[in-house]
């Protein structure tokens, strides 16, 4: 989770995020339900919690479109230190994700190939369909393969790749 | 995600960002473990007007990484966590118990479900088939299985609420998910209602 959040802006800020997310999930316990995942219903938070925040603190919109991708990584304002952190070849692609795609994108683009998440519950973190998860899925992963292949010359050309149903 | 469902590209690609994301991942920090548990427990002992709330936490053991404080949070609750699970637990196995033989009883009508004009399988098929019948009895069964778990889940709810406690409590999950198990897949993920989780 501090992971996450750290990779959706300020890592000093972060550990703030967190703490918050943990806070609200310990008060709104009754509002937990099964049959979802407790770390669907925490990262559903943790994502409202930074949404929150950097529009509270910067005064912007979450962009839901392709075309506003920019102003969301911008809008994350790194220091000096998080910018020479994303130029680090570890996180070279997830920082060019958030230059290149939508925070939705970017989300989805986490919970599913990093915390391993279906997309069912995705969507749910997401508030969204599992169609359209499934759609930005697959429109990150175009954006992002000639990047993945510039990191590995051997990996093959994404041609028509799908997101596999589960 | 079954990684063996994913086609060979989309593999290469999840395993490039998945082994990104790992090199980066940040190690534990003591320090922000116990300074998300001092949170939480100020947050625990903030006078809401329930019992529960003013019960301060025992110290969690060492180790925990801190997306797990609110696990252990709701695992060390004092002894006396939960009067009512007994209570809870008979009623939830003994809805179990009906619901599965729900279950067994409208899986057995459907794998004895004869096509029209078979007569051998309709002879195999004893009195409980009834050819044509078996939607009817599916909705039967599902209605059944339905209210069982609706109102096992009420139980659940109302025994926790009067607690004030948290609603991860173990052993009701446990219950709610032995039930699950003992239910038809799709009838299982039917009644796993699809809304999203409330914040």
């Amino acid at each position: 989770m501090l992971h996450f959040l750290q990779h959706r802006g300020a890592a000093a800020e972060a550990e703030d995020l967190l703490q918050e997310t943990f806070v609200r999930a310990f008060t709104r316990l009754a509002r937990y339900r099964w049959p979802w995942r407790f770390s669907t219903w925490l990262f559903t938070i943790a994502r409202r919690v930074s949404i929150n925040h950097y529009r509270r603190t910067q005064g912007v919109s979450w962009p839901k479109s392709d075309g506003e991708a920019v102003r969301w990584a911008a809008s994350a304002a790194p220091g000096p230190a998080e910018t020479a952190a994303r130029e680090d070849s570890r996180r070279y692609l997830w920082a060019r994700a958030a230059e290149c795609l939508s925070e939705e994108q970017w989300t989805a683009l986490w919970l599913h190939y990093v915390e391993d998440m279906p997309t069912r519950q995705v969507a749910a973190v997401l508030g969204c369909s599992r169609v359209a998860v499934k759609t930005m899925i697959h429109r990150a992963r175009k954006k992002l393969m000639p990047l993945v292949q510039e990191l590995g010359p051997d990996q093959p050309a994404l041609a028509t790749a799908e997101v596999s149903h589960e | 995600m079954s990684e063996s469902n994913r086609s060979r590209h989309e593999q290469l690609f999840a395993d490039a960002l998945r082994r990104e994301a790992i090199a980066d991942r940040p190690e534990f920090s003591e320090s922000l473990h116990v300074r998300l548990r001092d949170a939480v427990r100020e947050a625990q002992c903030q006078p809401t007007g329930s019992p529960a709330a003013l019960c301060p936490l025992p110290t969690p053991p060492r180790g925990y990484a801190s997306a797990a404080t609110a696990r252990t949070v709701t695992a060390h609750c004092p002894p006396t966590r939960f009067a009512g699970a007994p209570a809870v637990l008979a009623a939830a196995a003994a809805t179990a118990l009906l619901a599965a033989i729900v279950a067994e009883q409208w899986i057995g009508r459907l794998r004895v479900q004869a096509p029209p004009g078979d007569p051998r399988i309709a002879d195999a098929a004893g009195p409980l088939a009834a050819p044509g019948d078996a939607e009817a009895d599916f909705q039967q069964a599902s209605e059944l299985a339905y209210q069982a778990v609706e109102g096992l889940d009420d139980l659940v709810d109302a025994a926790l609420a009067a607690q004030s406690w948290a609603e991860l409590d173990e052993d009701a999950r446990a219950a709610l998910s032995a039930l699950a198990d003992h239910l038809p897949p799709d009838l299982a993920s039917a009644l796993a209602l699809s809304e999203p989780p409330e914040m």
